[in-house]
């Protein structure tokens, strides 16, 4: 039988999310030129404010701040300087993660305070010690496509804690790093970090391997350290991630189609900062943004609202031709459970339905405050399943496989065709989670629960796991430049 | 009379404020005292709120539209109560530590507070220690309550309390501390009074201190 080549078909590939049309798309895009143009921008940065100006946006003055009015123009001139695809350039070369429009990759939530040890299992304040720690796990795990500073190092002097971090993160991962600064000194001080590692300074202004994470605060709001260290980082060349987080109903308006406007608001407005300071500085579109549960008082990022306020904001950067890392995974849960499962599932797939291109939010407990290592594993598992189901379907000849269904025939066996040996290895495979029958999965497990089993691999991970090799000065370098850091701020003090 | 005051808090937890403030001015027209209209409708309703969002079937904004109703009515009342009794419950100073300025939790609690019957002082973000020690002088309040939602301004808890002592004031007020990386062991361990894990726990443990 002969299938000749099909004249042009209508296809789709892999699995997607219908949120919104394009003509709503640009509902949200004019209701946001709306509000930075006659509603304004709190800024509490002199120097943002001189940028701003300069940049020909209007500036209303009061004590402590300024009132930032950005024409539309502006706006979208900037966006339109930011740069379309990014690579997320990392320490170890084959973990440069390259955000093209609608690549999924995940990562864990960041900036965790909290973690549940994963020996003991009490519930702790992080340490240094920890932000290492997990960075080594997220090293080890394919699923996870960058590193997020996934808790914070709570144990060293105050003002040092980014520093800190990066250096403890550097040490155990080789992919990109994303992370907060406590002050634009810091960040600078970050960099010469990176720099060691990657072999100096023109290197890392070629392949920064690190983006400092910025975060509004909501409603409408830049704090002077968000400001003034997204002007340090064009200074450095350092990539930028902006990142709200508006509560719905208590940040920003109860309704969510309002707070994607806000929350775009609030994103644009830094990104005009960006390219006023520096043309070109890459922008990542972000958010965490969700709902205040308007009967606890809490951040519901366990809710349906955190899948479809990300996912529709992942949608919302693809319009402005942006890379997106946005909420997905996350939960309220206080313990790695069933609920945070059910959590985990539902707004990561919907997030990666959106196409976004970094999916954070595995790891994570509640509210955001807690790490948990089983849970990070048991999330790698649930991210291998969602990235076979976004695949979709192919409908190729060789796919449908009609030549193999009429030789199989009816009542025939596919199990021991050749086809089936091809195409074997594309399935989903189960690792941690069990498909065995009851008494192969007993006699596998001994009935052992998937955290227990969890736990399990994330000490195997860290007894075991070897980081990408850093230069052999760089352990007692970055040691160095963290201590005069510290002497530094102890002398400022 | 005691019907017109069971009335009262019945629209008073409908959020009905035209009512309440009629019902009010109706039993101070047939010879209540404004400290019983206070106690036995108003604050007794609020009371009922407080159980009903505790057991989570009133929502904050419902609560925050009660406190509303309350208000309304005391402005009615308020020239006619004792300056003790206008006070209310307590006097409550609640500011956001240095450097933070996030917000939310801190004016959450604040109306949660007056809607329980404190008198709040709000002095908003960013206020250093000697800022709060201005403020305990001049407005003396039963207790200071104290915001953070950064594991990074905690410290500037410890610092007011130690400015309040090296001020001699620390006794003159009880303090809480509240905000998401607040813990219990921290509050014991800077030598506070209470911790609020949330805003209606706030409100309970704040009536605790003033009780």
């Amino acid at each position: 039988m002969k299938r000749i080549s099909r004249s042009g078909i209508g296809t789709t590939a892999g699995f997607g999310l219908a949120a919104f049309s394009r003509d709503e798309l640009d509902s949200i895009h004019y209701a946001t030129l709306q509000i930075l143009q006659d509603t304004g921008i709190k800024v509490l940065s002199e120097n943002a404010l001189e940028i701003f100006h300069g940049g020909g946006c209007e500036i209303e003055r009061f004590e402590g701040y300024g009132i930032v009015k950005i024409p539309s123009y502006v706006v979208e001139e900037c966006v339109f300087w930011a740069p379309r695809t990014i690579v997320y350039d990392a320490r170890n070369p084959d973990d440069d993660y390259v955000a093209e429009p609608n690549r999924v990759g995940f990562t864990t939530f960041g900036g965790c305070i909290n973690v549940i040890d994963p020996l003991t299992r009490d519930l702790r304040r992080a340490t240094k010690k920890d932000c290492g720690d997990i960075a080594r796990v997220c090293d080890h795990l394919d699923e996870i496509c960058v590193a997020e500073r996934v808790v914070n190092s709570t144990d060293v002097p105050e003002g040092t804690l980014s520093v800190h971090n990066l250096e403890a993160i550097l040490s155990n991962t080789g992919k990109h790093i994303f992370l907060g600064a406590d002050s634009p000194r810091a960040l600078s001080v970050m960099a010469e970090l990176a720099a060691v590692c990657s072999g100096g300074m023109d290197n890392l202004r070629k392949r920064p391997i690190f983006t400092a994470n910025v975060c509004p605060i909501s409603p409408l709001t830049l704090p002077t350290n968000t400001c003034d260290v997204i002007i340090e980082a064009a200074r450095l060349g350092v990539g930028v991630m902006i990142m709200p987080m508006s509560l719905s109903g208590g940040t920003s308006s109860a309704t969510l189609a309002g707070t994607l406007v806000t929350h775009n608001a609030e994103v644009l407005s830094c990104i005009v900062l960006a390219q006023l300071a520096k043309k070109g500085l890459p922008c990542t579109y972000a958010s965490t943004s969700t709902i205040l549960d308007l009967r606890f008082g809490t951040s519901a990022i366990g809710s349906p609202e955190y899948g479809m306020i990300n996912a529709t904001l992942a949608k919302l950067a693809q319009y402005y031709r942006l890379p997106s890392f946005v909420g997905g995974g996350a939960s309220d849960s206080k313990v790695p459970d069933i609920q945070s499962g059910y959590e985990f599932t539902l707004s990561a797939t919907m997030s990666a339905l959106a196409g976004a291109n970094i999916v954070f939010g595995s790891g994570v407990l509640e509210q955001g405050l807690t790490i948990d290592y089983a849970k990070i594993i048991m999330d790698a598992e649930m991210i291998r399943m969602i990235q076979i189901a976004i695949k979709g379907i192919e409908l190729t000849d060789e796919k449908l496989a009609m030549d193999v269904i009429h030789e199989v025939g009816p009542g025939g066996a596919y199990i021991a065709h050749e086809h089936s040996l091809l195409s074997m290895r594309s399935q989903s495979q189960a690792k941690l989670f069990d498909r065995r029958s009851r008494s192969d999965w007993l006699e596998a497990t001994e009935g052992k629960s998937i955290v227990a089993r969890a736990y399990e691999t994330a000490i195997d991970i860290l007894e075991n796991h070897q980081p990408h090799p850093l230069p052999d000065n760089a352990p007692k370098a970055m040691s160095k430049i963290v201590k005069e850091f510290e002497k530094e701020l102890k002398g400022g003090l | 009379m005691e019907e017109l005051f069971e009335k009262m808090a019945e629209v008073l937890i409908a959020g009905k404020e035209a009512e309440v403030k009629s019902l009010a001015q109706e039993a101070l027209d047939k010879g209540a005292a404004a400290r019983d209209i206070l106690d036995k409708g108003l604050l007794a309703g609020m009371d009922v709120v407080g159980q009903r969002f505790k057991a989570g079937d009133l929502f904050i904004p419902e609560v925050l539209l009660c406190a509303r109703c309350m208000h309304g009515a005391m402005d009615i009342l308020k020239p006619l109560l004792s300056e003790a009794d206008a006070a209310g419950v307590g006097t409550y100073l609640i500011g956001t530590v240095e450097g933070d300025l996030h917000d939310i939790g801190k004016n959450l609690v604040s109306m949660m507070l007056e809607g329980a019957g404190f008198q709040v002082i709000d002095l908003g973000t960013n206020i250093t220690a000697q800022q709060f020690v201005e403020a305990v002088k001049e407005h003396k309040p039963d207790i200071l309550g104290l915001s953070a939602l950064l594991t990074t301004t905690m410290p500037r808890m410890e610092e007011t309390i130690q400015a309040l002592k090296e001020a001699g004031i620390r006794d003159q007020v009880k303090i809480m501390a509240g905000g998401a990386p607040v813990t219990q062991d921290f509050i014991e361990k800077i030598g506070g009074d209470a911790y609020g894990a949330n805003a209606a726990s706030a409100v309970d443990k704040a009536k605790e201190l003033v009780a």
